[in-house]
């Protein structure tokens, strides 16, 4: 009987690290690395597949290889899911900027303004988590400096805390408005394009209705509502249209695969 | 900007602020603003400069759409400015629109047709278009115009003057063909404006009158008016093209006419291939009865499954003119509309087996490849063209197999797909835009590209190839220079950026420390050290300020370090400086303790004193004691040796003792 308790509980111990050991992430993205690099895209992708993590160089990886595949669609929707992990990532921006350049040649619209550019890209200097972690150093410090300065409220230093406290609010204030823009924009309902031959968005939900519009694959737009096999799909200058629920994918879903 | 027309966008509102309200699309096209004009307090006016890649539908669509509207009210003074401080310069500078409209593209011989020429900006009122030779496909009939208006508008103290004028040319047909009416050039010093060419189609009234149904003296329409659909073949294989044309016949008189519900095409793929704004009826005879007959609309249908299938019924809606006349002696209208019957076809399967690389394709086509450079460095981006050309149905032309040396990449093509009614078929030309890079210098040969379909008329497979394509690969940068190639430091391509390096771990960045609970804890430890900061400035603040507090408090510390400055002299056995700085050391603490000046107090003076604080008498007479023989030893001189001890430790205990009645 003690043997068999024995037994029971040497598997439970040993299990968990037979399974981790059997799907290491990083295994089966190096693995898609070697086959990337010897230009067999398809099996990168199924090695990429295995891999799968929340990670923005496995992300980065499976755009580039969708992308070797003739899929920009699905290139740009993993690229923009690195995106939103690693904002500053300079390979995925110059892959999103190459593939966008191409995909706004097609796109009916195209608005730029120098202001709100600046703010984006204040924005997008950090992921939310980025963010975040900088508002909790910020309100640390925050506390630190409140207590420094009220220690010292009456000695010589008392400046010196004064204006330490006095940058701690504003670092507070600045990476709080970070975090709440970027996160409100990457909890945004947008989707992608990922049909090749793109899309044409009706002007309701039923495939015999009016054309609107044409987008190309790789085209990212805003989700409203969906209902019947259709999407309600926002451009952002306000154009709105249906597309077909299987042509666009959504950038930020509980599973990715 | 050839290619481009001209919009003016207004937005009406009965509000005082001029962008909110309706927004109402007169025109076709779409892309940038070209000019901004504030009407009057309650209308502005947008001149949009639009591409071809907008078309009037899609424009519409925006346009009239809450969302637009709502962005552009939100928008709204941004927004003019923008546009203002963007424009303004150019119209200044005298921006000129110049484009021509004709009123229809598809022209019967003998019909008339009006060019329409449009010329605005800061332009001379006495300018003039001249017309180029159209003949001898049009005879210009009559010429109106110019219409002249200007208006002037003072933005920021500067006056823009803005003359339109628009002339209006009455052709006639007089060729049958296609024609091309040439570009109009406007010349204003030394800038030239063209208008965009114009193709229209000019057709025998004889061969449109013999296009449709005949005269025939064995049949005639059951009913006034009489809507049938005509087929130009009854019996089709799957995938080949079939055009299917409705035609109006008619006595009486109709007016109003709009097309009800469309005939239903589930067994067909449909095209739209012609339609007409206007009807252009001709007279025919039935069983020895004049007839009119018009055409309403055509389409290629492309049969999807082998058997029988049925093209539904078309729906015309009109009103005619009965017999009831309202107040004013003017006839009413009657509400009528007439259907036509279903039409059923026979739909042949395609010969088998077909072959490997058959994709569906069913017709006659083409294909042709062209290349930007038949010369080209390494590395350089090259763009290969596959034009397929063809009356089949273009969904099932796939994208072709390319068989590329291996010295070249290729990557995934842009496809772009057109379509032309010509001859009265439609006709797809499907674009397949390569980007190519070559790896190696060297000759190489680009394969032909073939397409495999099948022809309907001689029932059979074919092969449509285009021809092999030989190229001139030079060495990259560095290497011998190719004639007219770049200079070596441009870039020559693009492509994506490599893919990450391999990673030990991978960790899943979306989990963090936000869900750890030590995280939160440092976050309310911040909270904590707040409320110590306040408890350490009150308690400092208060050592200031309570001389009795902060002396009680100091008092244990204090007698502690002087019995350790006892102790020092005890191991040198000074026994008169050991006393002294020992009495000293309790004197201090009592006065401490006790909060009272220690020098000069009697015994008794002291034994009050701590009978006032509590102190037990066995405590109080054990310090005074204590006191008494240090006197007596500082003035002796002398103490045994191992008294020292005994008396540090005695004096110790003293002071913990003291310190134990504290209230």
């Amino acid at each position: 009987m003690k043997r068999a308790w024995l037994i029971i509980i040497l598997s439970a111990m040993l299990v968990p690290g037979m399974a981790s050991a059997s799907t290491d992430p990083a295994a089966g993205y190096n693995q898609g690395n070697h086959y990337y690099s010897q230009g067999q895209y398809v099996k990168a992708n199924g090695w990429y597949a295995d891999a799968f993590v929340k990670n923005s160089y496995l992300f980065y990886n499976i755009g580039n290889t969708q992308y070797k595949m003739g899929n920009p669609g699905w290139a740009v929707l993993f690229w923009l899911r690195a995106e939103r992990l690693s904002p500053r990532d300079p390979d995925i921006r110059a892959n999103l900027k190459l593939v966008q350049t191409q995909i706004s040649k097609a796109l009916p619209v195209s608005s730029s303004n120098p202001i709100t550019d600046f703010f984006k890209s204040l924005r997008d200097l950090s992921s939310s988590r980025g963010w975040g972690m900088l508002l909790s150093v910020s309100i640390w410090g925050f506390w630190v400096a409140l207590s420094l300065r009220i220690i010292f409220g009456r000695s010589r230093f008392r400046t010196g805390f004064s204006i330490l406290l006095s940058s701690f609010i504003i670092l507070v204030l600045a990476s709080g408005a970070g975090f709440l823009s970027r996160r409100s924009w990457e909890q945004e309902p947008a989707a992608v394009v990922i049909d090749n031959n793109g899309v044409s968005a009706k002007s309701g939900p039923g495939k015999d209705l009016t054309n609107v519009f044409n987008l190309p694959a790789g085209a990212r737009v805003l989700v409203k509502e969906c209902r019947s096999g259709f999407c309600s799909i926002e451009l952002p200058p306000g154009m709105v249209g249906w597309a077909d629920e299987k042509s666009i994918k959504k950038v930020e879903e509980k599973e990715y695969r | 900007m050839a290619d481009s027309r001209k919009l003016r966008l207004s937005i009406n509102s009965t509000k005082p602020s001029p962008l909110a309200g309706e927004v109402r699309v007169r025109g076709i096209d779409f892309i940038s603003c070209q000019s901004l004009t504030l009407a009057d307090k309650g209308e502005i006016t947008l001149s949009l400069i639009l591409s071809r890649q907008g078309r009037g539908k899609f424009v519409s669509n925006i346009c009239n759409h809450n969302k637009f509207i709502d962005s552009l009210k939100f928008h709204g003074l941004f927004f003019f400015f923008a546009v203002a401080a963007l424009f303004l310069p150019f119209i200044a500078q005298g921006q000129v629109l110049f484009h021509s409209e004709l009123s229809q593209t598809r022209v019967r011989v003998g019909e008339r047709a009006v060019l329409s020429v449009v010329l605005e900006g800061d332009i001379n009122t006495n300018a003039t278009v001249d017309l180029p030779d159209l003949s001898p496909y049009f005879r210009v009939e009559d010429q109106a115009g110019p219409n002249v208006s200007s208006s002037m508008s003072i933005i920021n103290g500067k006056v823009n003057k803005k003359v339109s004028l628009q002339y209006q040319y009455y052709l006639v047909a007089v060729k049958a063909g296609n024609f091309t009416i040439p570009r109009l050039t406007y010349h204003q010093g030394a800038q030239s404006y063209y208008t965009s060419p114009i193709s229209v189609e000019i057709y025998d009234a004889q061969s449109a009158a013999d296009a449709g149904p005949a005269s025939s003296k064995n049949w005639a329409p059951d009913s006034d008016p009489y809507l049938k659909l005509e087929l130009d073949k009854t019996e089709a294989y799957v995938g080949e093209q079939i055009k299917a044309g409705w035609y109006l016949y008619f006595q009486r008189n109709l007016f109003n006419l709009k097309l009800g519900n469309q005939p239903q095409f589930a067994p067909f793929k449909a095209l739209e291939l012609e339609k007409v704004n206007r009807l252009a009826p001709v007279e025919k005879s039935f069983k020895n009865m004049p007839w009119n007959v018009a055409f309403l609309q055509s389409l290629a249908l492309y049969p999807i499954n082998s058997g029988k299938a049925t093209i539904g019924s078309l729906e015309l809606r009109f009103q005619s003119q009965g017999g009831q006349h309202d107040f004013f002696g003017m006839p009413i209208g009657q509400l009528e509309s007439v259907s036509s019957e279903p039409v059923s076809i026979t739909v042949k399967p395609l010969p088998e087996p077909a072959p490997a690389d058959f994709t569906g394709a069913v017709g006659k086509f083409e294909v042709k490849t062209s290349v930007t450079r038949t010369e080209a460095r390494v590395n350089e981006g090259l763009h290969l063209m596959v034009e397929i050309f063809g009356d089949g149905n273009p969904e099932y032309v796939l994208e072709p197999k390319i068989l590329m040396p291996p010295e070249f990449e290729i990557y995934p093509p842009e496809v772009k797909n057109e379509t032309e009614a010509r001859e009265g078929k439609l006709f797809a030309r499907k674009k397949f835009d390569y980007l190519i890079v070559a790896k190696k210098d060297g000759d190489f040969t680009l394969p032909a590209v073939s397409l495999r379909y099948f022809d309907p008329q001689a029932k059979e497979y074919k092969d449509a190839a285009s021809r092999p394509i030989a190229m001139k690969i030079f060495p990259g940068a560095g290497g011998a220079s190719a004639p007219g190639a770049a200079p070596a430091l441009a870039a020559v391509s693009e492509d994506i950026h490599y893919i990450k390096p391999d990673q030990k771990s991978l960790p899943d960045q979306t989990t963090g420390v936000f869900g750890k609970g030590w995280f939160w804890l440092i976050h309310l430890s911040g909270i904590l050290l707040v409320g110590l900061a306040f408890f350490y400035r009150a308690f400092q603040e208060r050592l200031t300020s309570d001389q009795v507090f902060a002396r009680r408090l100091r008092a244990p510390g204090q007698a502690k370090k002087r019995l350790k400055k006892a102790a020092v002299l005890a191991r040198d056995h000074k026994a008169q400086e050991f006393s002294a700085e020992l009495k000293r050391a309790l004197l201090e603490y009592f006065g401490d303790r006790f909060c009272v000046s220690p020098w000069g107090l009697l015994e008794d003076d002291m034994a009050e004193v701590m009978c006032k604080e509590g102190i037990p008498e066995e405590l109080a007479k054990e310090l005074l004691g204590l006191l008494a023989s240090l006197s007596r030893a500082q003035f002796a001189g002398k103490i045994e040796d191992n008294d020292f001890e005994k008396i540090i430790a005695q004096s110790e205990k003293i002071i913990a003792a003291m310190e134990k009645t504290k209230k």
